[in-house]
């Protein structure tokens, strides 16, 4: 990988302020999306923002008309195992298990979300993309899985 | 003249114990970490570019876990972070700070080898090895998400709870499938695995 400097983040609103002045920082939570791109020289950031710090931001909560609001950095096994989304999102606890071999890195250790969660309103077209990769993502974001997608985004930023 | 490091030894590449960040031969500042590994408290220093796996290897001599894809795609770095299975090569070490960590080596006690361990050798869970220690790893984290009720993606019904009793063969083929194995080991894993659950 190519030489960069790494931070660890203590707080979200300094977090976005430096990634809104800094181009070249990315953030890292889980890190399965992004440092197999900077091992492929596909993304280079020169520094990277470490947000697992940060509170509270790994929750699992149901919303009361529906659906889940997932923080960007809940696992993707915790919301897999999670009885609200089993309740009422088989279909994201399902791709959140997903049996892809090269998806089984993401749902074991990465943070649900990119890490772009937190610069922008948590996007939960982006929170399945992470969740499931590659062309079953792409399907999933088109098709069925859309119902999931616009009923997660419902609601404030978790941040 | 150098010395070979030992586990447990600290920072082999600098012999020393950081007291802060210096400058690495990229120029850039490098990171001391503290934390545990295999119940042992251990200080380091590295590049930030530095993976879980590499600094496990290089720099604490625990060569038990092995690199092979180094993409996170075959399962033989798994080790345990706080208690959850993690490709260690898609890991950065700099993030590991007062994570407790466990690898291959970690998991015998007492001279005793862990059950998982012990099946693996009784069921011939192996040919090359090389797959092994991720294997292992993986199957004793696998065993407790069961015994937590985690479901799989060949869980039929999500919404009931699961158990131990559940954990089926396609059950364990699914939740190890993760592991590749290029011996193609897989039936006696399988049994590995069946065997430790039942002993357990």
């Amino acid at each position: 990988m190519q030489p960069f400097a790494l931070s660890r983040a203590d707080d979200p609103a300094k977090a976005i302020s430096a990634h809104a002045v800094d181009p070249q920082l990315a953030f890292i939570a889980g890190g399965t999306d992004l440092v197999g791109l900077m091992k492929d020289r596909a993304a280079l950031p020169e520094r990277l923002l470490d947000i697992n710090g940060l509170q509270n931001m790994a929750r699992i909560e149901a919303l009361p008309g529906g659906g889940v609001r997932i923080g960007a950095l809940a696992r993707m096994s915790d919301v897999a195992a999670d009885t609200e989304v089993r309740r009422d999102s088989l279909s994201l606890s399902r791709h959140c298990c997903s049996p892809h071999p090269a998806n089984c890195a993401i749902w074991r250790q990465s943070a649900a979300t990119s890490c772009n969660a937190l610069a922008a309103p948590i996007s939960a077209t982006r929170l399945i993309g992470v969740a499931i990769s590659g062309a079953r993502a792409r399907a999933v974001r088109r098709s069925t899985a859309s119902i999931e997608i616009t009923r997660l985004s419902d609601g404030p930023n978790p941040v | 003249m150098s010395k070979t490091p030992k586990p447990g030894s600290g920072d082999a590449a600098t012999g020393k114990t950081p007291s802060g960040t210096t400058s690495g031969k990229s120029g850039i500042e490098l990171v001391p970490v503290n934390l545990t590994v295999n119940g042992l408290a251990r200080a380091i220093t590295v590049e930030p570019r530095m993976t879980l796996l590499d600094a496990l290897r290089e720099k604490l001599a625990l060569t038990g876990t092995k690199k092979a894809c180094d993409r996170g795609e075959c399962g033989a770095c798994t080790v345990h972070i706080n208690g959850r299975r993690v490709l260690s090569c898609m890991t950065l070490a700099a993030m590991q700070e007062g994570k407790k960590i466990t690898t291959i080596e970690g998991l015998e006690q007492n001279g005793m080898l862990h059950p998982l361990q012990l099946a693996f050798i009784e069921h011939d869970g192996f040919q090359c090895g090389f797959c092994t220690s991720g294997q292992i790893m993986s199957g004793v984290a696998m065993i407790e998400e069961a015994r937590a009720g985690w479901p799989s993606a060949a869980t039929a019904d999500l919404r009931s709870s699961f158990t131990l009793a559940d954990l089926s063969r396609p059950e364990i083929r699914e939740r190890m499938s993760g592991n590749l194995c290029r011996c193609a080991c897989y039936p006696n894993i399988v049994d590995a695995v069946v065997e430790a659950v039942a002993r357990s």
